[in-house]
């Protein structure tokens, strides 16, 4: 799952060199071109969440954006991020516990036909469910 | 500047030693969502230093400090601003208007700060031992507990996306004329921001 997080910037702040020398020998070291491939604009985010906060003169500026190209992969966010986290689910909860996956089977009652003076009987003996193996083994 | 809530303030030494752990600082916060503020933001020279510092901690829930720079100076004079600052953040979240500010306090080696602030006796500070990976990572898993968000990637991500940014960052200063023991906050601030749009 690819996480966004509020790239929070600071528009007032003064450089010592112009913003637009700053930005563009970025984009020229990153992506090799002066040319800004994509749009990055700021919107203005007048939530205050404090007092402190609204006395601030300045305004913030906040710009969503996806990271999920800037952060590799590493074995940490892996496992979260791909189907293997729930094959790994599914490993932990049959090591815990083995019966949780699989239901105990009941055996379907057998049934026997047989002819008593020319009359079929259907004999049906009761339905037996898996013994133990410890048990099985001392019958 | 940003919200309460997301911004960040950096309370640590600006000398030359001190600027690789500092760009891993402003970095990270970045990448996890957040807005660092110190007073190297500001240059006006009409406003002292101890009023900007007071209005900057006032406007920032979090706060890291580090006080593994207190010894003494080549003139022999130890450094007091690390500590001060510490506690008048102490001071805000327990008499100020905002009192649930956050902190993480850093020293070089565990529980060395007891040889000279004992008063911090039961603070759980944590140790980087000068090395930026441990920075990073100790400042992710604290805005991961403390802010209770969800979007704020792994440390792993984090480090190997300041590695890039550290082997990109000589070529872009070289364009523009600065260069990493002379550029301002401001300049570097800039730089992460236009390097992260760019890069996601």
């Amino acid at each position: 799952m690819a996480k966004s997080i509020i790239l929070r910037t600071g528009a007032k702040r003064k450089t010592s060199v112009k913003k637009s020398t700053l930005s563009t020998a970025v984009r020229k070291v990153v992506t090799g071109s002066t040319k800004s491939s994509k749009s990055v604009s700021p919107k203005v985010n007048n939530k205050t969440t404090s007092r402190a906060a609204a006395k601030s003169s300045s305004t913030a500026s906040a710009t969503k954006i996806n990271i999920s190209n800037l952060l590799k992969k590493t074995p940490t966010n892996r496992a979260s991020n791909s189907s293997d986290s729930r094959k790994v689910t599914k490993i932990i909860q049959a090591a815990i516990s083995p019966k949780a996956t699989k239901k105990p089977s009941i055996s379907k009652a057998p049934t026997k036909k047989i002819t008593i003076a020319g009359t079929k009987v259907v004999i049906r003996r009761k339905p037996t469910t898996p013994q133990p193996a410890s048990k099985k083994s001392k019958s | 500047m940003a919200d309460y809530s997301d911004s960040v303030f950096i309370n640590c030494p600006f000398d030359d030693d001190y600027r690789g752990l500092f760009r891993a600082i402003v970095f990270t916060i970045y990448v996890c969502g957040f807005f660092p503020r110190c007073a190297m933001e500001e240059d006006d020279a009409l406003d002292n230093r101890i009023n900007k510092i007071l209005k900057i901690i006032d406007e920032c829930k979090f706060g890291i400090h580090d006080i593994s720079r207190t010894e003494p100076n080549p003139e022999g004079y130890p450094r007091f601003n690390m500590p001060f600052e510490l506690g008048v953040f102490f001071g805000c979240k327990h008499y100020g208007v905002n009192k649930n500010k956050v902190g993480l306090v850093f020293e070089r080696t565990k529980y060395s700060y007891q040889q000279t602030l004992s008063d911090l006796n039961g603070i759980d500070t944590k140790a980087h031992n000068n090395n930026y990976e441990n920075v990073i990572t100790q400042i992710v898993n604290w805005l991961k507990t403390s802010s209770k968000r969800t979007n704020i990637p792994g440390y792993q991500s984090v480090i190997a996306s300041f590695d890039k940014f550290e082997e990109d960052l000589p070529n872009i200063l070289a364009d523009t004329g600065l260069t990493i023991e002379k550029m301002t906050f401001n300049d570097l601030a800039y730089i992460i921001e236009q390097w992260i749009s760019v890069k996601s």
